[in-house]
This record gives structure tokens, C-alpha cells and sequence, in this order.
């Protein structure tokens, strides 16, 4: 029992790990991509890989995943960057594709269709919950600052952030790469913790759900985007026999969140040490509020 | 040496030429004007001084340095700041985050300190927080910085407007139709203010103003622009009189010169 749970916890973070990778990329700067599995897989693959067909150590795996992460996304980022909003969405579909593609052509490689067994067991809760502590640190730091507060505006008006001074194109390109980076290590992670990958891990729809977990949980709150994924990915989990009701439950939180809270569930609040210290003393005078 | 000097420079929009051969110098220290009807072309020559839509044919320098080409970002940071007709506040950020934004490029901590939000990183947004109240403080915006643009009105949108533009410390600063949606008496005190700041920060503004009245009243040289064309270049005084002005006016916009 108590490994259920530990499992379920485990698949539940380190797809956290991938909605904070997306929050960066679409909740913040306003840029869809139905590719991003691409860099989920990407780092999957390339831990597999490394450990597997090379017989590397593990750390340097998940530095290999990263640095694989960016070059894909430097090799989609710069031409695509530049281009309108919906080319570059249909750009990354386009690359999440070629990618399942090239593993699957390359089948001497990467196992093609029958995946790749047998990776090490080297994922487990406490690597995987520190992780998701991390980049939760990382993306909150860089929210409440000057990162943060450019990637608002180019979603906002990229016209007036670029006459503000804002290098709009190197701002973009930081987002995709970082964010692409966060994607490929939490590939890693999976394909450490699952020991078994094959090229579907990661298709379009998974991508977009990310996407949709986001727009649900508030693309202005990071405590949105975890709440949400947290609570979306354990359900699914826990309730694996009825799995197709996360689905139904989640498009009618889409379409209650569209027509009701424009704003997404969560709106603009973060949870901080600051709204809990408020919340204490709330509770200390109640006769303040009245 | 002139702060800045615009050489012939055209714009066409499929054939259709929304400015063309037009040429300014704008000296240090003053306020200029540029007016003429709807249409004449007068938001497109902003557009081309900051960067925002490219030149097609003429020569644009700052301080004899040629920014014909450079994209609005570097010419921001070279001290060109600018605010727009139809405003364009970030409603995602509150206001006092719209202001600081157009400091971001003299902000010196790099993105790996703002990972772990670095001490560097805390004093560096202490002090900007504290410079932007500053400016807010100095419109009067100071109650509102923690609301979102929208919840302002109009002209509280405008003035949040100025503040940005100030905020990088610009040598130029263009005003795209400030006054435009205010009522007589904030029209009135955005004259004062407009001349408040051009004493204080030592900076030379340029002004794309329908209002005549307040074009009149703070600027010394006016440039008249009609169907893409410069028709005349003068002191108020000067332009009064001139007969192509007039013309170009009773024509559309009629009793509004008087
Ligand atoms: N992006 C564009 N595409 C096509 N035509 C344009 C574009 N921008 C401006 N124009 C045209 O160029 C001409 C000049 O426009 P501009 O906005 O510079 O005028 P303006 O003097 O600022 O007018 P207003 O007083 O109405 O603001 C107009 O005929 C306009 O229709
Ligand atoms: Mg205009």
C-alpha cells in the first residue's frame, strides 16, 4: 500500500515538474507549444541513452539531458521565435512529431517502437520531491522579479515591452530555453524512475493538457499551476478505473473557469510566508475584519 | 551638436505614402510640436523616431549618432522614450510594476541571481521599487501602485503613461496626443506638468498634440504635416499666420486653429 501511494506521489510531481516547465512558457510569456513532450522525451531519451548504451553515471545523464534540452530548443527557438504566436504553436507540433519520428527511424538506437527497458531505478520520491521544490523556487524567484515581470509584458504587448527597452526576441529565447530545460530534466526523471520509455511517452495532447492545467489553475499564480497539477495528476492516479473522469471533470472546470473566472481558478494569489503570516493574524483579532 | 536630427525620411503603406521627405531637428532642452489633420502622418513619424515601424527611405540620428535602423529597444536605452495614442499600459502588471519595466535594461543583476533571488538581486528591486514610487508620487499615482492600469481612469492611464516614459531618464521624450480623451481642466494641468518636467529632468520633448491651445502655449517650434507632407515649420506665432496652415485646417478640422 504504502508503494502505491509513493508511486502515485512520484508520477504526481514529476508531472508537476512538467506544468511549472510549461507555467514559465505559457502562463507567463504567452506562448503555446504542442511540442513540449518533444523535450520531455528528449531528456528521457538521452538518460536512457547515456546509461544504457554508454554506460554512464547517472549525474551526468541528467546534465546530458539538460544540455540536450537546449539544444533543441535553441534549434526550434530561434527561427520560430520571431514568427506569430500561432506559427510557432504549429511549429512545435510539427517538432513534437519529428521527434517521435527520428526515434522510431532510428530504432537501432533507441529501441524505436518497442522503447527502451531496463534503465536503472535511479528516481526515487526524495530526488523527485526535492526537484519539485527547486524549480518551484526557481520559476517563484524569477516571477517576483525583473525575468518575471518582462515575460508578463511581452505576453501582454510585445510592441510596447520591446519601446520600453526590453530586448523582446532574447527575452523569448531565455523563456523556450529555460523552460525546455526544466522539461528535459524532469524527462530524466521519468525515464529514471519508470525504467522502461518508448516514443510515445509524451504526445501532443499530453503537451497540451499542460497547456490546459495551466489556463485552469490561473496563468498569473505558479501556486495555481501546482494546486491544480497536484490535485489533477494524484486524482488520476488514485483513480486509475476511472481515469477518463479526471478528463470530464477537468474540460468542466475549463469551460466553468472560461465562462465564470476569466482569470483562472487562482487569479493573482501566491501563496507566500506573507499571506500565512496574515492569515495568523486574522485569526489572533477577528474583530479587525469586522 | 542637435539632440536630434531627422533627414528625409518616408513611410508608404502599400502605396499609400503616410509620410513622406520629412525632415526636423530638434535641439537640446525644448518643446516642439508636430500637428496637422487626422491622417497626416504624424503617429507614423513617432513610429519611425522610436524604432517601432522601420524607415524606408531618409536618415534619423541622436546626438550624431544614426538610429535609422536600430529596433525600439536600443533606442529606448539611448534615451528615447515615448508614449503611445491609444495607451498601451501592461494590464498584467500593477502599475507601479509598468513603470519599472522600461528600467529593466539598466537593472545589473543577471538571471542566475534571480534563481535564488540573490541579495543583489533584493537590493537592486529596493531600489527600484523606491525610484518608481518616486515617480509615481511625483504624478500622484502613488495610492494606486499596487492596482492594475485598468482600474484608472483615463487620464490617471495617461499620466501612468508619462511616469514610464520618465522612468529610463530620457535626453527625448515623445508625447503621442497626451491630451487626447482629457477634459479642459486636465488638459490645463498637463500643460504644467508637461513644462514641470522639461525644467526639472533638463530634457527635450517632442509633442503630436490636436489641441491647440496647449500646442500654442509651451512650444517654441511647430512642425505642420499634411497628407504625409511638411507644409510649415515655425514659432507659434509664426504659424498662426501662415497660410498653408490654415488651408490645411479650415479644410477638416476648421475653427479649432483660432
Ligand atoms: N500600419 C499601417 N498600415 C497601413 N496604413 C497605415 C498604417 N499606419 C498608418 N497608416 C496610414 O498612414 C497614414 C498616416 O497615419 P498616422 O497614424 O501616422 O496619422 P496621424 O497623423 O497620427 O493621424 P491621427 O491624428 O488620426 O492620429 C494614414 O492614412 C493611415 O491610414
Ligand atoms: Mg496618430
Amino acid at each position: 500500500m504504502f508503494y502505491f501511494f509513493a508511486n502515485v506521489l512520484e508520477t504526481t510531481l514529476m508531472y508537476t515538474i512538467f506544468v511549472l516547465s510549461v507555467y514559465l512558457l505559457s502562463g507567463l510569456t504567452g506562448f503555446f507549444s504542442l511540442g513540449h513532450g518533444a523535450f520531455i522525451t528528449i531528456g528521457a531519451y538521452t538518460a536512457g541513452l547515456a546509461t544504457l548504451r554508454f554506460g554512464l553515471p547517472i549525474w551526468l545523464a541528467f546534465i546530458l539531458a539538460i544540455v540536450m534540452g537546449l539544444v533543441g530548443g535553441l534549434i526550434i527557438g530561434v527561427p520560430t521565435l520571431k514568427l506569430r504566436r500561432d506559427y510557432f504553436l504549429l511549429i512545435t507540433f510539427g517538432f513534437g512529431e519529428m521527434v517521435r519520428a527520428l526515434l522510431l527511424w532510428t530504432s537501432q538506437l533507441t529501441g524505436g517502437a518497442m522503447g527502451m527497458a531496463g534503465i536503472p531505478y535511479a528516481a526515487e520520491l526524495p530526488l523527485i520531491a526535492i526537484s519539485v521544490v527547486v524549480v518551484l523556487f526557481i520559476i517563484a524567484n524569477l516571477k517576483r522579479s525583473s525575468f518575471g515581470r518582462t515575460c508578463i509584458s511581452i505576453r501582454d504587448d510585445e510592441l510596447a515591452a520591446q519601446a520600453m527597452g526590453i530586448n523582446v526576441y532574447a527575452h523569448k529565447i531565455k523563456v523556450f530555453l529555460l523552460s525546455a530545460a526544466i522539461a528535459s530534466y524532469g524527462g530524466a526523471l521519468l525515464a529514471f524512475n519508470m525504467t522502461f520509455i518508448e516514443p510515445n511517452l509524451f504526445d501532443w495532447l499530453e503537451s497540451a493538457r499542460l497547456i490546459v492545467i495551466i489556463f485552469v489553475g490561473g496563468i498569473n499564480s505558479v501556486t495555481g499551476a501546482l494546486v491544480t497539477a497536484l490535485f489533477y495528476y494524484s486524482f488520476g492516479e488514485l483513480f486509475r478505473f476511472a481515469n477518463v473522469w479526471r478528463d470530464v471533470i477537468l474540460a468542466v472546470l475549463v469551460i466553468l473557469v472560461i465562462i465564470f473566472r476569466s482569470q483562472g481558478l487562482f487569479g493573482n494569489f501566491e501563496l507566500s510566508p506573507k499571506w500565512i503570516k496574515s492569515l495568523f493574524n486574522r485569526r489572533k483579532s477577528p474583530k479587525r475584519g469586522a | 551638436m542637435d539632440l536630434l536630427r531627422v533627414e528625409a525620411i518616408s513611410k508608404n503603406f502599400g502605396g499609400v505614402a503616410a509620410i513622406s521627405n520629412f525632415s526636423m531637428v530638434q535641439p537640446y532642452n525644448t518643446i516642439s510640436a508636430i500637428i496637422g489633420p487626422n491622417g497626416a502622418g504624424k503617429t507614423t513619424t513617432f513610429n519611425m523616431i522610436s524604432g517601432v515601424q522601420t524607415v524606408d527611405t531618409g536618415k534619423i540620428f541622436l546626438e550624431d549618432v544614426e538610429i535609422t535602423k536600430l529596433p525600439s529597444h536600443k533606442i529606448q536605452r539611448f534615451g528615447v522614450s515615448r508614449t503611445f495614442q491609444n495607451i498601451r499600459l501592461i494590464e498584467g502588471l500593477s502599475v507601479i510594476d509598468n513603470v519599472k519595466l522600461s528600467y529593466t535594461s539598466r537593472l545589473t543583476y543577471t538571471m542566475f541571481e534571480e534563481f535564488i533571488h540573490s541579495p543583489r538581486v533584493r537590493k537592486n528591486e529596493t531600489v527600484l521599487e523606491d525610484i518608481a514610487m518616486e515617480y509615481l508620487e511625483f504624478f500622484d499615482l502613488s495610492k494606486y501602485a499596487k492596482s492594475k492600469p485598468k482600474s484608472l481612469s483615463y487620464g490617471l492611464q495617461r499620466r501612468l503613461e508619462l511616469a514610464r516614459a520618465l522612468m529610463n531618464e530620457p535626453k527625448l521624450l515623445l508625447l503621442d496626443e497626451p491630451a487626447a480623451g482629457l477634459n479642459p481642466a486636465e488638459t490645463r494641468e498637463l500643460m504644467g506638468t508637461i513644462q514641470k518636467i522639461q525644467e526639472q529632468k533638463n530634457l527635450s520633448i517632442i509633442i503630436v498634440e490636436h489641441h491647440m491651445d496647449l500646442v500654442m502655449k509651451i512650444c517654441s517650434i511647430i512642425h505642420v504635416i499634411d497628407f504625409g507632407k511638411k507644409i510649415a515649420e515655425g514659432t507659434p506665432q509664426e504659424i498662426i499666420k501662415n497660410k498653408a496652415v490654415l488651408q490645411a485646417y479650415l479644410g477638416d478640422m476648421g475653427g479649432e486653429i483660432c
